[in-house]
């Protein structure tokens, strides 16, 4: 179940990585994705390095969370 | 068992050095007229409680803008880990604080191709604590295409960590009547680890974009923990897991924005599977409500759930055969939600006052609860910071 939930998100994945290919939006057309709740990299950041931890010290699942993780004594 | 202490003093030292720098990097933006250099300074506290464990931790981080455009960033932070434990000799709860101390640096820097822009990154990360040293390296780039409204990134990692031991209460006795010595047993291990992510960030409209990731982690050492104990038939035995483990973790996000309200809806999913077959999935909602020019505010609900690795069993199942054995919460089946509220503030307010020096910059704070089926029970994590740019 698990499996195919997984190589289902893959299909999906592929799919949206062949979108690039069919829009270009200009840079005078950006406003709105330029608003602080659009651009996750200056609204919430700064909160991913720790939540990350904290999810890979208590979740079997790591990666994927935005950040580059980095050891400590959590296994 | 509950636990309750006052700050450290290591924790408190922290804070004052952080507050100092925050106000020494606030009037550096005096020298702003000579263009020179940009950047900001964020001072930010963390905070995560669950029935027996509670983290404290202080961190700050600067950012500095060269006028070639070269970003070097660089942050520390103390991890104060208060844990409830049962000490090797002694009869009753002992509580520990243990501190984490971590520094990060990361260079970075975009070159223009004509068409297209390349940025290249590199980044390190050094954590100790007295049985842990973990260091990392990593090296990040991103191609932007088509007026940057394509962008595809690539990620490579290291991370090399020496896993130790450290023996609480094993004086225990006339020397250390409450068990609270440390014997370090020193090195009993060594973790290292691979990782490489690709990914695509794609503007799909003037208020809609989407984002996919691939990761693959493959770790290969001390991936047990030295301190947990399995019982196997009746006797007390380490734990033991795989030596090697590969990772694979697929997210996606789509962000959109609804203009009359100013509403926006980000959809998230994450999706991880692991040759322990230990398998994941993560999905997750956020939705941010902005409110006049000053306030934007997010509430965020994430569902997780996750089946058990090939090698956990109920306690006391294993048996003298099994080659793994586990105490491990993680590897076993369980599921969480998070339920998140999360604000920020431009505190352009606070102009023509006393505290001036802030008035470019920003606050935030955030909660969030979550509810665990897994043997750690619920949590709560909280952050707050201020930003200021200079």
């Amino acid at each position: 179940m698990r499996l195919r939930a997984f190589f289902a998100s893959l299909l999906l994945t592929s799919l949206l990585g062949l979108l690039p290919s069919c829009v270009t939006v200009a840079p005078y057309q950006r406003g709105l994705l330029a608003r602080p709740s659009m651009n996750p990299d200056e609204f919430e950041s700064s909160e991913a390095g720790f939540q990350a931890h904290v999810f890979q010290s208590r979740e079997g699942a790591a990666g994927g969370l935005g950040t580059t993780g980095g050891g400590c004594g959590c296994n | 068992m509950r636990i309750f202490c006052k700050p450290s003093r290591t924790t408190r030292f922290a804070f004052l050095v952080a507050l100092i720098v925050l106000v020494t990097g606030a009037f550096a933006a005096a020298d702003e007229s000579t263009g020179t250099w940009t950047g900001n300074l964020r001072v930010q506290g963390n905070y995560y409680w669950e029935t027996s464990t509670r983290v404290v931790a202080p961190e700050v981080r600067a950012t500095l803008v060269s006028p070639d455009g070269v970003v070097i960033s660089a942050g520390y932070l103390i991890d104060a880990i208060t844990s409830a434990s049962l000490a090797a000799g002694v009869i009753e709860d002992i509580r520990f604080t243990e501190t984490r101390n971590q520094g990060s640096l990361s260079v970075g820097r975009e070159f223009d191709l004509g068409e297209a822009q390349l940025r290249l990154s590199a980044s390190g990360l050094v954590s100790h604590e007295p049985d842990y040293l973990a260091t990392s390296l990593s090296l990040n780039g991103t191609l932007s295409l088509n007026q940057r409204t394509t962008l595809i990134s690539v990620g490579l990692g290291y991370i090399h960590d020496n896993v130790g031991s450290v023996l609480r209460g094993a004086n225990a006795g006339a020397s250390d009547p409450g068990g609270r010595m440390l014997s370090d047993r020193g090195r009993v291990g060594q973790l290292e680890g691979m990782n490489l992510s690709a990914g695509v960030t794609q503007i799909l409209a003037p208020n809609l974009w989407m984002s996919a990731e691939y990761n693959l982690l493959v770790n290969n050492g001390m991936l047990s923990n030295p301190y947990r104990a399995v019982m196997v038939q009746g006797v007390l035995t380490p734990e033991a897991h795989p030596g090697q483990r590969t990772r694979h973790t697929i997210s996606g996000r789509l962000a959109y924005f609804v203009e009359p309200t100013r509403t926006a809806i980000h959809l998230m999913y994450r999706s991880y599977l692991d040759d322990w077959e230990l398998a994941a999935i993560n999905p997750e909602v956020r939705i941010y409500q902005e409110i006049g020019d000053a306030v934007t505010l997010r509430v965020r609900y994430r569902y997780y759930e996750q089946n058990r690795s090939f090698f956990f069993r109920e306690s006391d199942v294993f048996t003298a055969d099994d080659p793994f054995v586990t105490a491990d919460p993680k590897m076993g089946a369980f599921h969480s939600h998070l339920l998140g509220f999360r604000g920020l503030v431009m505190l352009r307010f606070l102009a023509n006052t006393p505290l001036d020096f802030l008035s470019r910059g920003s606050f935030d704070v955030s909660v969030d609860y979550l509810w665990q089926t897994s043997r750690f029970g619920n949590a709560i994590m909280a952050q707050s910071g201020i930003t200021v740019p200079f």
